[in-house]
């Protein structure tokens, strides 16, 4: 009798797992096909807040394509799934992460990292296990350089976008006659600083001093140097953490150049929010900003940079967006309209992905974020460098483009005003 | 030689933030043989309630350093006795229990303060310390003077409780002999656990101190960590006059790398100074620590 208690248990215990295991099997054969997508970024470490960037951007389109549907390829509808891998703010990290990325699951296409060194370290594994990737974020020239035939990327690189606020200071009344450079120690920095230093050499701003600082340094020793070269302009090349922290330090040295530059940190949100009236009159430089509007729109379901803004702002109730926010979100319209006309559906093949990529090198649109292409040779290869760099100035708490391209006609506020005079 | 005064100044008044943050640590250690994972989380939380008290209630950041210290402080009275427990008895490897212990707080901080208040970065700005003395060529900022200043007074502060009051004659005899101080009457867990309410409430302030000169997100925990074990240790582990040598010697050792030689070479010659000191002399710069 016990053993057909016993038994009878057994039985039903088979039974539910039985029937546990068949429902599991139904529902999945009866799930519908996603577009799988690879995220590798920062999630936590220095460039945790670049990351957030990235990962607000990303997520903004996923949910509005899967609000309208998904991706429409050969006549039918797939949404998409974002799995996000944590770069921890490390290129060695991130090689790994892309590596176990791609060996551990199956993925359609990948969105690529914040920063340069992460997206640089992914370029080789992406190539070798053949999936295509789209930064929306990293500006470092040599990354286009190295020619991944798997990597792309919407955000012209930093030589392009760095000159726009020295060309317009060039401009000043009277002329800037000298620059002192200082450059966080990190790939897309340095490559800041050395396009602040070959442009202010062909603009004969003669250059003082350029120094090349860790992240995590207290940069008073730095400044106190270049306070004493008493330049007219004093250029950094940051992260945004450090461009705060940066202008904290020329703050408390008084240092009164007559400009400040810097890319990329005034164009976050918490530039301004953690310096307050210290942030007024730093220069800095973008490709997109909110209130920039596009003509002819082809691409992507934000007709108007205003739209896009407007989804934004429901999403993360954030007072301003930063380019690389919207780069990212046009990363993932070029997928759509490249996965459109390749005719391809989810669980691509190697062969299938190629055609992919085949389909983005031929990608020509206008989205919200502007015009979108990517060269097939030279020093910019599959980097975006359609979009036009436009030097902005904080000013009244705001990052407002100035020069001829400004939609509110602002204009450059030089000399920056002497901090005993703010 | 402006350069070199400048440098010498904003190596000095930078090493007084550094004590503050690593005098607690090391007594900690001295006392309770604990090296605290979370020390670098107390820095960021301290910036952290500075900066609501500054946004909600509109009290100066510099005149918040009472209330977090009084916070902190009761937040480490209270967790003391968790980690003795680990950290003591008949377990086996008790202390590296207690270092695991401190690790994990240290990570249950950091991902809840991400969750909590995301991923921006934030500074604290106070009129208090908002000016700046020029001598000729050289700079003395207000916000590093004020710092530095506090951290004196603090520094001053914690040594005259120390090595002047009955309680710190009991803390110093704990530090030196726990089971001798036991058999005279002195309550072991409970000065335990008032030097650890020391060590949070200290290293907190010293986060208001960070906030004030630089800027704070819940990733910067791991950076400050680093400086203290750097500091505690090249002072001699548990000595707090090697400690205070030690903030000063980095703060220097940083502003002269970076004014005469290159900044990226900071962690390099800070490193070669600490292996050098270890090997000369294991108990640290002024040879009294623990080994």
């Amino acid at each position: 009798m016990k053993y057909s208690v016993n038994g009878l248990k057994l039985g039903l215990a088979l039974g539910a797992v039985a029937l546990i295991s068949s429902g599991v099997i139904l529902a999945q054969q009866g799930k519908p096909a996603v577009f799988k997508v690879g995220v590798v970024t920062a999630l936590s470490g220095d460039n945790a807040q670049g990351g957030a960037t990235t990962k607000r951007g990303y997520d903004l389109w996923a949910n509005k394509v899967n609000s309208l549907g998904g991706i429409v390829s050969d006549g039918k509808k797939y949404k998409v799934e974002l799995v996000y891998y944590d770069d921890q703010s490390s290129g060695a990290t991130a090689a790994a992460a892309c590596e176990r990325m791609l060996t551990e699951q199956k993925f359609d296409f990948i969105l690529g990292p914040y920063a340069s060194s992460a997206t640089r370290a992914c370029g080789p594994i992406v190539d070798k296990y053949k999936v295509p990737m789209i930064t929306g974020s990293a500006e470092n020239p040599a990354i286009w350089k190295d020619k991944y035939k798997f990597v792309f990327g919407t955000i012209p690189s930093v030589d392009i976008i760095g000159a726009a606020p020295i060309r317009e200071i060039a401009k000043g009344n009277p002329k800037p006659q000298t620059m002192y450079i200082v450059g966080l120690d990190d790939p897309f920095a340095k490559a800041g600083a050395d396009t602040f230093k070959k442009l202010a050499e062909q603009l004969g701003i003669k250059v003082l001093g350029l120094d090349i600082v860790p992240a995590d340094a207290d940069f008073t020793p730095v400044f106190s140097k270049a306070r004493q070269a008493n330049a007219d302009i004093l250029a950094m090349a940051t992260q945004p953490e450090q461009g705060i922290q940066m202008m904290k330090v020329v703050k408390q040295l008084r240092i009164n150049a007559k400009a400040f530059v810097q890319h990329t940190a005034p164009g976050f949100a918490d530039f301004t929010a953690a310096l307050g009236k210290d942030a007024e009159g730093v220069i800095g430089a973008t490709v997109w900003q909110p209130d920039i509007e596009y003509k002819f729109i082809n691409a992507g379901a934000w007709k108007s940079s205003k739209e896009w803004f407007a989804d934004y702002q429901k999403a993360y109730d954030r007072p301003t967006a930063e380019y690389t926010e919207a780069g990212c979100s046009a990363a993932g319209i070029v997928f759509e309209v490249a996965i459109k006309a390749a005719k391809v559906k989810p669980g691509m093949n190697e062969a299938d992905r190629a055609r992919l990529v085949s389909e983005l090198e031929k990608v020509n649109v206008r989205t919200f974020y502007g015009p979108i292409s990517f060269p097939t040779s030279g020093d910019n290869y599959h980097d975006n460098i359609k979009l036009q760099p436009l030097p902005f100035q904080i000013q009244n708490g705001r990052p407002v483009i100035i020069g001829a391209k400004s939609p509110q006609k602002a204009r450059l506020i030089y000399p920056t005003p002497a901090w005993d005079k703010r | 030689m402006n350069l070199f005064l400048q440098s010498s100044i904003d190596g000095l008044l930078i090493g007084g933030v550094l004590i503050v943050l690593s005098l607690g640590m090391s007594l900690a250690f001295g006392v309770m043989r604990i090296v605290d994972f979370a020390v670098g989380e107390w820095l960021m939380l301290g910036a952290f309630t500075a900066f609501f008290l500054n946004t909600s209630l509109g009290i100066d950041p510099l005149l918040t350093t009472p209330i977090v210290f009084v916070i902190f402080a009761l937040i480490g009275f209270f967790l003391q006795p968790l980690i003795e427990r680990v950290s003591s008895g008949k377990r086996a490897h008790a202390n590296l229990m207690g270092l695991v212990l401190t690790f994990g707080i240290s990570q249950v901080i950091r991902g809840a303060s991400l969750g909590l208040f995301g991923k921006d970065n934030h500074s604290l700005s106070s009129a208090l310390t908002d000016f700046t003395w020029f001598f000729g060529p050289l700079v003395v900022p207000g916000a590093r003077v004020v710092t530095f200043a506090c951290g004196l007074v603090l520094t001053l502060g914690f040594l005259f409780f120390l090595y002047r009051t009955p309680l710190g004659l009991r803390v110093r005899m704990v530090s030196q002999d726990k089971a001798s101080a036991s058999l005279l009457g002195v309550d072991s867990s409970r000065i335990n656990s008032l030097v650890y309410a020391l060590h949070v409430g200290l290293t907190a302030v010293a986060g208001v101190f960070i906030g004030l000169l630089f800027t704070f997100s819940p990733e910067i925990g791991a950076r400050y960590a680093l400086y203290t074990f750097f500091v505690v240790v090249l002072g001699g582990m548990g000595y707090l006059p090697g400690a205070i040598v030690a903030a000063l010697v980095l703060g220097l050792v940083q502003s002269y790398v970076t004014a005469f030689l290159d900044s990226r070479y900071i962690s390099l010659a800070s490193f070669i100074i600490l292996y050098l000191v270890l090997v000369i002399s294991p108990k640290g710069i002024l040879r009294r620590g623990l080994v």
